[in-house]
């Protein structure tokens, strides 16, 4: 809402300046967005009463000036030699600023000086001038210059929250100031002339959906010329964002403007039958509005009709078929109000929003219509010589019910920890219109007409507190007991598992929880099993994502131009369809494309391996110690390098690398390996409380072995059987592989096994014989050649 | 006689000795030198043990003679490698140099996301007033995301939030608020919670994406005050933002709370004096709070008449994008990660 301040002020008389009653607007709940100001280029320039004038002390041709500048006086150094006691002059007080130049406390030869007599010239409204500006000497003291002077006007942009469509007026803010202020505030008086003879009458009206219009009211009057506004009018309308167009066009827009309330012209003579009907428009009913545009309606729309056609779209804008013109001499005015949904639903079918749809999808009072009514016909009379015939079309009903709501004063302390009186907090409350009528520990207060927002004791201790202030609270925190705390294990292990991923390398990367259909289709998910956005921003962004595999690789994809070697993660969310709420598992989703010299002992799989490092490392951490692979085929993962994590008997997730087909349908470069680890169920193993083992006394003893066995045999299942040979044989770490043997089928590994003495250290024959233990095993059990 | 160990012997095996000693050029010749000399095998430990086949006598003048020439090797033992050691460490500048200012050799880390960076601050700072996280579904149904906040079908409100509908029933939740409602119907107060999480507006600029961060704050009980609400958020901009941050509470409207309040803080950039952050106010917003609605407490099992309480809501990205002079907040779900790894 455009608020022009020299319009606001013809109701709330005030001493503060356009920039305070600024910050009282924002601060009681209308936040302004900015300032304009038009025509002037300074600020902090007050009118000045010159009290004294002395010599300067040390220079003859200064004058050292007393000067009242309204709340106090001062004393400031002048040169000036125009100046009296007893003018009135510009003063241009510390912290002003002209143009870009701003005013500081100086010392003049000895002497302290604030602020500065103003020139003309120094003013930028004039070339040149011989001396200081003098003003009128009945200027009052203390307001801004550019008031006392009239020139100039700030327009205040603000912010009108959707439950105040009272504030969608200049008198609803000008209430607002004053309801802080307390200084003065005047609603314009209304007084309608009519003409006995000739009767409203003239025009009837019917409604055929009370619902969607509850209130039409019709004024006709005669206008001998179609003129142009003054220029006052003009001024106002303008500077608050509306077009002039014609005197009556422009009044139906300044009564709005000043009440709220949108207000219709209609040309009497283009009314067919003399009969105006609101009804709800036909199927495909054309009418063509004022901006020129033909608009097809529908059904679910309210038109204003005469018996032939519709001559407006009710409460969104006019038609042209009865338009004011330049010939017109006989007007309807119309008052009405309409059903706020449906005014807002045909706006954004037509895609047409008017001032009026702003003010109407609010909802507008009922009890507004005919003072708005009244307000513009005498406006006609006044400037247009307009006659007004005797009465108002009224149809419908015309009063907002009466309401009343008890206020518990008590509720002032216990609810917003305030301790105020309750002839404080009913000040605030009449001040807005409010009728307080007791002051006892329950008060009656009566809600006005205006204020459809206030129902219940907490909105009326919202009007107090805004009022008094929200910065005026002392400010506590709350006393109440603690609930007891639990320990929100999936936090902390979310955090740990961070911190892990953190050091190990792994940048985070956070997808938009939507991708398009094509990405769904990549990974195996066809149109059925996917949750779909009805009203999407684009295809692009459809589908809730079912898998976390597109996002991972989109992200991958963007970053390989840059990156030889990427690890990210992601810890997010996927949704499918479920029975009554949708299914959302929470992914913790790894991933490493492309290799660095980080050291592998394959050749093959090195991005696999590195992963799975990863998940060891990350298992290690949170304490998970029974987990393995268990090979396996998804249709997106590569069908060799796949499988299942598990923990016990869980299946956890899935370490894989990407299908060589899937590589090619994201445009990878490289190789991806891939970790998708569903969180919760990672959450419920973890052990954050490791058991303290005792570190050995004895030093480790290790010994390296070669061996030659089937390439198909796991590892894991080799490991797990040499670990058990002997409860000295502490560890087993695989420290090379070799694939390049002559025999098929065979590939050579080397570990290193460490034995661990518990009494005394070990005899080197003591170490053959363990060592002939795990010989004995591997060639018995996996028939593995040793190498010696 | 037979006299193995005569004084010629002895002088020049010291003289020899000495020689050697001299011409040393490093510690391993002297070390070597050592042990041909005072070793197990050293000849002059093979010259001690001779000298247990002679005469008392003898063995008297000789093994006296036999110590001194020990101990003269050894101190000039001990002063040769004293000396080495000085050349070594008078040239240990020069000879051992290296350029300090070549790069480091690298650690790699990761990068924790912004937003998550954020979040977690957000959550210790709570976590000290005593709040626990908590957490909630991201599709939600209509009465929980609208119908329970108060705002019922066609409200006004409804249409600022604009929404991602899956069908009639089911949205994208507009905001972290309906994690209210269900911490109230499953939780006893007093109840002090947070929600951080992940929210969606149909907006798509570079102010806003479709997808967004939250973190809500709720605390019911009887007796919590809107003067309380303001001491939290005090000491929550405190302790995110720093000291020195000035804060201001504006009355607002929102359906789910009243009174409702927004939070603003004053500019960090231009310190209040106005600039383009701030859009020449000095002031920033960054939470919308307020005492909960007597509707919304009963749409989650509570009285209004024994229990009240407040609500809040912060951006994640809108505090982080201020901090780091960030001014596309879709940089934010691009990854790339030379955006990511800035944090």
């Amino acid at each position: 809402m455009r608020i022009p301040t020299n319009w606001l002020k013809e109701y709330v008389k005030t001493s503060k300046s356009d920039k305070e009653i600024a910050d009282i607007l924002t601060m009681s709940g209308t936040e302004v967005e900015k300032i304009e100001s038009h025509g002037i280029t300074w600020s902090g320039v007050v009118v000045a009463e010159v009290i004294e004038i002395e010599k300067h002390p040390n220079a003859d041709k200064l004058r050292l000036v007393t000067v009242n500048i309204g709340n106090k006086s001062q004393k400031v150094v002048c040169g000036a030699s125009n100046i009296e006691v007893g003018q009135k002059i510009a003063f241009a007080k510390e912290g002003a600023k002209l143009g870009e130049f701003e005013l500081k406390r100086v010392n003049i030869r000895g002497v302290e000086s604030s602020g500065m007599c103003c020139s003309e010239a120094e003013l930028g409204l004039s070339a040149e001038a011989k001396g200081i500006m003098v003003l009128d000497s009945s200027a009052t003291v203390g307001i801004p210059l550019e008031e006392a002077l009239n020139i100039g006007e700030s327009v205040i942009e603000a912010e009108i929250t959707p439950n105040r469509g009272d504030e969608l007026s200049i008198t609803g803010l000008a209430r607002e100031v004053f309801a802080v202020t307390g200084e003065e505030f005047n609603l314009p008086e209304i007084s309608v002339t009519e003409i006995d003879l000739k009767s409203s009458s003239d025009i009837a009206v019917e409604i055929l959906d009370n619902e969607l219009c509850p209130q039409y009211l019709a004024r006709v009057l005669e206008i001998d010329e179609i003129s142009q506004s003054p220029e006052w009018l003009k001024k106002h309308i303008e500077a608050a964002g509306v077009k002039t167009i014609n005197l009556v066009v422009d009044i139906t827009n300044y009564v709005m403007l000043e009440m709220g309330q949108p207000l219709h012209a209609f040309d009497y003579n283009s009314i067919e039958d003399k009969k105006i009907v609101i009804r709800r428009a036909n199927k495909d009913e054309i009418i063509e509005t004022l901006d020129g545009e033909k608009r097809k309606l529908d059904e679910t729309m309210l038109v204003i009709a005469d018996n032939k056609k519709a001559i407006a779209i009710a409460g969104v804008m006019g038609g042209k078929n009865s338009e004011i013109s330049a010939n017109t001499k006989k007007i309807v005015l119309e008052s009405a109000t309409f059903n706020k949904v449906q005014v807002r639903r045909t706006s954004d079918k037509l895609a047409l929003r008017t001032e009026a749809v702003v003010r109407f999808e609010k909802g507008l009072p009922l009890n507004l219509a005919q003072i708005a009514i009244d307000r513009a016909a005498m406006l006609l009379q006044q400037i247009g010589g307009a006659r007004i015939y005797d009465g108002t079309v009224s149809v419908g009903l015309n009063k907002e019910p009466e309401k009343e709501i008890e206020l518990k004063i008590g509720d002032i302390e216990k609810k917003l920890g305030v301790i105020m009186a309750a002839e404080e907090a009913g000040k605030y409350l009449e001040r807005l219109g409010f009728e307080v009528k007791t002051y006892e520990d329950f008060t009656n207060v009566s809600v006005p007409w205006w204020r459809p927002d206030v129902n219940i004791s907490e909105d009326l201790l919202e009007e107090i507190i805004r009022i008094y202030g929200l910065n005026n609270i002392t400010s506590s925190l709350p006393s109440m007991e603690l609930p007891s705390p639990n320990l929100n294990k999936p936090l902390k292990v979310e955090y740990l598992i961070r911190d892990i991923l953190l050091g190990a390398g792994f940048s985070e990367i956070i997808n938009y929880s939507f991708y398009s259909p094509e990405n769904a289709k990549k990974v195996g998910f066809d149109d059925k099993n996917l949750i779909k956005i009805a009203n999407p921003i684009n295809s692009d962004m459809e589908i809730m994502r079912p898998s976390m595999l597109p996002s991972i690789l989109n992200s991958i994809s963007k970053n390989e131009r840059n990156y030889n070697y990427i690890k990210i993660y992601e810890l997010g969310k996927t949704y499918l369809p479920g029975e009554e709420m949708p299914i959302e598992d929470k992914h913790l989703t790894l991933a490493i494309s492309g290799i660095n010299d980080e050291k592998v002992i394959y050749s093959d799989g090195k991005a696999f391996y590195l992963l799975k490092g990863a998940l060891e490392l990350i298992f290690a951490e949170i304490g998970i110690k029974n987990f393995s692979l268990k090979q396996t085929k998804i249709d997106q993962y590569h069908p060799g390098r796949t499988a299942r994590i598990i923990v016990g008997d869980k299946n956890i997730g899935t370490i894989g690398e990407i299908h060589p087909d899937l590589q090619i349908a994201y445009g990878l470069k490289r190789p991806v390996a891939i970790a998708d680890l569903l969180f919760d169920e990672l959450v419920d193993l973890v052990n954050l409380v490791p058991v303290y083992k005792q570190i050995p006394k004895l030093p480790i003893v290790h010994r390296d072995l070669s061996f030659i066995i089937d390439e198909k045999i796991y590892y894991e299942d080799v490991s797990e059987k040499l670990i058990n040979v002997a409860k000295e044989l502490n560890k087993i770490e695989l420290l090379d592989v070799y694939a390049g043997l002559e025999e098929p089928g065979k590939i050579s590994k080397t570990v290193r096994l460490y034995f661990q003495p518990e009494a005394k250290t070990f005899s080197e024959e003591e170490i053959n014989a363990l060592l002939g233990n795990v010989m004995h095993v591997l060639k018995e059990e996996f028939e593995a050649v040793v190498r010696v | 006689m037979d006299n193995n160990i005569s004084m010629v012997d002895l002088e020049n095996l010291l003289n020899k000795a000495l020689e050697k000693i001299s011409a040393a050029t490093d510690a391993f010749q002297v070390e070597d030198i050592r042990i041909a000399y005072l070793g197990r095998k050293g000849e002059i430990t093979l010259a001690f043990k001779e000298l247990l086949d002679l005469e008392t006598e003898e063995k008297k003048v000789k093994g006296q003679e036999l110590n001194t020439i020990k101990n003269i090797i050894e101190a000039s033992l001990e002063e040769k490698t004293k000396e080495l050691l000085e050349k070594e460490r008078s040239d240990l500048e020069t000879r051992e140099w290296i350029d300090v200012t070549s790069p480091g050799a690298k650690h790699l880390t990761g990068h924790s996301h912004l937003v998550t960076k954020t979040i977690r601050e957000m959550i210790d700072i709570f976590s000290r007033l005593g709040f626990e996280a908590v957490d909630g579904p991201e599709i939600e149904t209509d009465w929980y995301n609208f119908e329970a906040l108060n705002m019922p079908k066609g409200h006004p409100v409804r249409d600022t939030q604009a929404t991602f509908f899956v069908d009639e029933n089911l949205v994208l939740r507009t905001q972290t608020s309906p994690v209210q409602i269900r911490v109230m119907q499953n939780q006893k107060p007093p109840i002090r919670v947070i929600v951080p999480g992940k929210t969606y507006r149909r907006d798509y600029d570079v102010t806003h994406t479709p997808m967004f961060h939250q973190l809500e704050g709720l605390v019911v009980d009887k007796g919590v005050t809107l003067a309380d609400l303001k001491g939290t958020m005090e000491v929550f901009v405190k302790l995110f933002f720093g000291e020195g941050r000035k804060i201001r509470l504006r009355p607002h409207h929102f359906a789910f709370t009243e009174p409702s309040i927004e939070l603003d803080i004053s500019c960090g950039i231009c310190t209040g004096n106005g600039c383009r952050a701030c859009k020449y106010t000095g002031w920033l917003e960054i939470a919308g709070a307020g005492m909960v609605h007597p509707n919304v407490l009963r749409n989650g099992g509570i009285d209004p008449a024994e229990y009240q309480g407040f609500a809040f809501g912060f951006g994640i990205e809108r505090p982080a994008m201020l901090r780091h002079n960030i001014d596309d907040l879709r940089l934010f779900f691009d990854n790339d990660l030379r955006f990511l790894e800035q944090f």
